[in-house]
């Protein structure tokens, strides 16, 4: 008989004495693995959502809230500052490219984000089909953004992404290709149709959602009947009231990242905020928490490989006979080693298989509520050297207990089945 | 079939024992019958190869035991040798069929069809997907025997095979032994201390 079938009707037969082994190992490794992926993926999002920004300039509050709500847009602003003054940074001779926003309205739970068309090669995006905004009302759409295509027209809802009422209306003209950043959950404007729906709805004019149309022209045709809305070209030169959530920098050399956060932090009513120092500080107060997670799943892990030596310690006292039989079968020292490998290998292989299925279902489950929303939703279905050190430590593990007790083993003889001489 | 020469074994800081020389051929049968502490499980151990003796070899067929590694004579006594214990012990996780196979040598075919014959002769057919646990003690008997004959060894060992059995089914347990070793063309020695089956083996040896 093959010893891994004998193997598995041995686990199948002692299966109570298994169970425990068996969820310290599955909580161990989906523990690991949750911690693991959270921490990798989060990272990841993060650096990937920094897109070389090395300076963020907002209203004056927390730093941490100004990148929070203008680079990974998951927190409210700060407030809003002056276009006017915003600008004066945005020629500031050490910055090499800057990008204003402008928080606008929702679209169901997507935020509209008035801006410059630079954002697009700002995040190494392109266009999957359409084209950049260039009128009042044109929006690009992030790819990640449901329910809407090239042509459609939609309403925006003022400030509650939950809120019912029709706010301003919007054309699509664009749809991004993925990019696994934070703009795929954007919708995309110019500054002034942003301005332009904030201004009508100061003046108590309220845009209605438009009727069914026939394409883009005949949309703008009706809603420059409607005065509700200019489906005229964008113009470069705003009033000098205008304001901004927040502006993007990019500096033109090192020396600017000591300069300028001091210069504009001292000389104007603005706050800047160097994205690189404030993530490092979120990291490490998130790193402190997880960290402790680690070390219970490492000690749960420990906890698994002490039962699993117990429980083969006291198996083999009481299984010698069955032992001596299978000696007397022919089964040599090394075989019922091996033998004891393959019911602890199958034990920990169907622990990893649970495991990596239990903390793969958890992170799918809870993805959005661990992961702040749509925009950083975590992965669940890929494979990463990770996996295999999660498989390959019990199973050394498992090496350890048996050769723990190889020596016991050997010493199984068929003379443990005769009568005493 | 097994032909030993005279034996001497001595335990280490133990009693020492010298066991005559005696040879065995297809089909036939030997009881060693000696008291408790008179050495013969010993020399069971020593005849089987589980203990080389410091004196004297053991040929089974052409082989000589004392050139065996302890490797090598695990696996010659798969291929050769069968055993019947006075407690019938099973691998308690398979079944009466699976039982069967898992006694087979890798080195022979599982004869199928000749198990379940067997299996139907020995009244044991309807057991066969039924864990051992749950056999009658004279079940356990049948199939212990079933299971050491099915391979057909050079040589079967009984140790005190029939020690907790009544009068009657001691008598059945010896014929049914003597009978399949014959028909499996197995040697078979029987190692006891029980009086009771002396009359019914033709060469004995008593310590």
């Amino acid at each position: 008989m093959n010893l891994v079938v004998l193997a598995l009707k041995n686990m199948r037969f002692r299966w109570m004495t298994q169970v425990l082994t068996l969820l310290l190992f599955t909580l161990a490794i989906s523990l690991l693995w949750v911690m693991h992926e959270v921490r990798v993926q989060s990272q990841n999002k993060l650096s990937k959502n920094l897109a070389d920004i090395d300076l963020v300039i907002g209203a004056k509050g927390s730093p941490l809230q100004i990148i929070l709500s203008s680079v990974y847009h998951i927190d409210a602003p700060t407030g809003n500052i002056s276009y006017a003054e915003a600008k004066r940074w945005m020629k500031h001779p050490m910055v090499s490219k800057s990008l204003p926003l402008a928080y606008g309205d929702f679209y169901r739970s997507y935020k509209i984000l008035g801006t410059d068309t630079s954002i697009i090669s700002w995040y190494d995006a392109s266009l999957a089909e359409g084209q950049p905004w260039m009128k009042l009302g044109e929006v690009v759409l992030g790819s990640g953004v449901q329910g809407l295509q090239v042509g459609d027209v939609f309403s925006g809802q003022h400030g509650d992404a939950e809120a019912e009422s029709g706010h301003g209306d919007y054309l699509v003209v664009g749809i991004l290709e993925p990019t696994g950043t934070v703009l795929d959950q954007l919708v995309l404007c110019g500054l002034e149709t942003v301005w332009n729906v904030h201004e009508h709805s100061e003046n108590g004019i309220s845009a209605p959602v438009p009727e069914l149309v026939e394409g883009p022209d005949e949309h703008f045709d009706k809603l420059s009947e409607r005065g509700t809305s200019n489906p005229e070209p964008i113009t470069p030169n705003p009033s000098p009231d205008r304001e901004i959530t927040a502006l993007l920098l990019r500096y033109k050399n090192p020396m600017a990242a000591i300069q300028l956060p001091r210069m504009i932090n001292e000389s104007s009513s603005l706050q800047a905020a160097a994205p690189a120092i404030e993530i490092n500080r979120l990291s490490f107060m998130l790193n402190a928490g997880s960290d402790t997670l680690k070390l219970v799943a490492y000690a749960l892990l420990l906890l698994a490989a002490f039962s699993m030596l117990v429980q083969v310690w006291m198996g083999l006292s009481q299984r010698k006979v069955e032992f001596a039989l299978l000696r007397s079968l022919g089964y040599s020292g090394g075989k019922l080693l091996r033998l004891l490998l393959w019911e602890l290998g199958a034990l920990v292989l169907m622990a990893f298989a649970l495991g990596e299925g239990l903390a793969r279902w958890f992170l799918f489950q809870f993805s959005s509520e661990l992961g702040y929303g749509q925009a950083y939703s975590f992965e669940v279905g890929h494979w990463s050297s990770f996996d295999v050190l999660l498989l390959a430590l019990p199973l050394a593990l498992v090496l350890i207990a048996a050769l723990v007790n190889a020596r016991r083993i050997y010493q199984i003889s068929i003379s443990d089945l005769l009568q005493n001489p | 079939m097994i032909q030993t020469d005279p034996l001497h074994f001595t335990y280490p800081q133990g009693p020492s024992f010298d066991f005559p020389a005696f040879s065995l051929e297809k089909g036939e049968s030997l009881l060693i019958l000696g008291a408790s502490g008179s050495g013969k499980s010993t020399w069971l151990q020593v005849l089987s190869g589980l203990r080389k003796a410091n004196r004297g070899d053991v040929h089974i067929g052409s082989t000589s035991l004392s050139s065996l590694t302890k490797q090598k004579m695990d696996a010659f006594r798969a291929e050769h040798i069968g055993f019947i214990f006075q407690e019938h012990h099973f691998v308690p996780s398979l079944s009466v069929w699976e039982n069967l196979i898992v006694a087979h040598p890798y080195s022979k075919k599982f004869p199928v069809e000749k198990a379940k014959q067997m299996l139907q002769d020995f009244g044991l057919e309807p057991l066969i997907h039924k864990k051992t646990q749950g056999l009658s003690q004279g079940e356990k008997q049948r199939l212990a025997i079933l299971r050491a004959v099915l391979p057909q060894p050079d040589l079967i060992f009984a140790d005190e095979p029939s020690s907790s059995l009544d009068d009657i089914n001691c008598k059945k347990l010896i014929n049914l032994l003597q009978e399949q070793c014959k028909e499996a063309g197995s040697a078979l020695i029987v190692v006891t201390h029980d009086q009771r089956i002396k009359d019914a083996f033709e060469r004995r040896i008593e310590r």
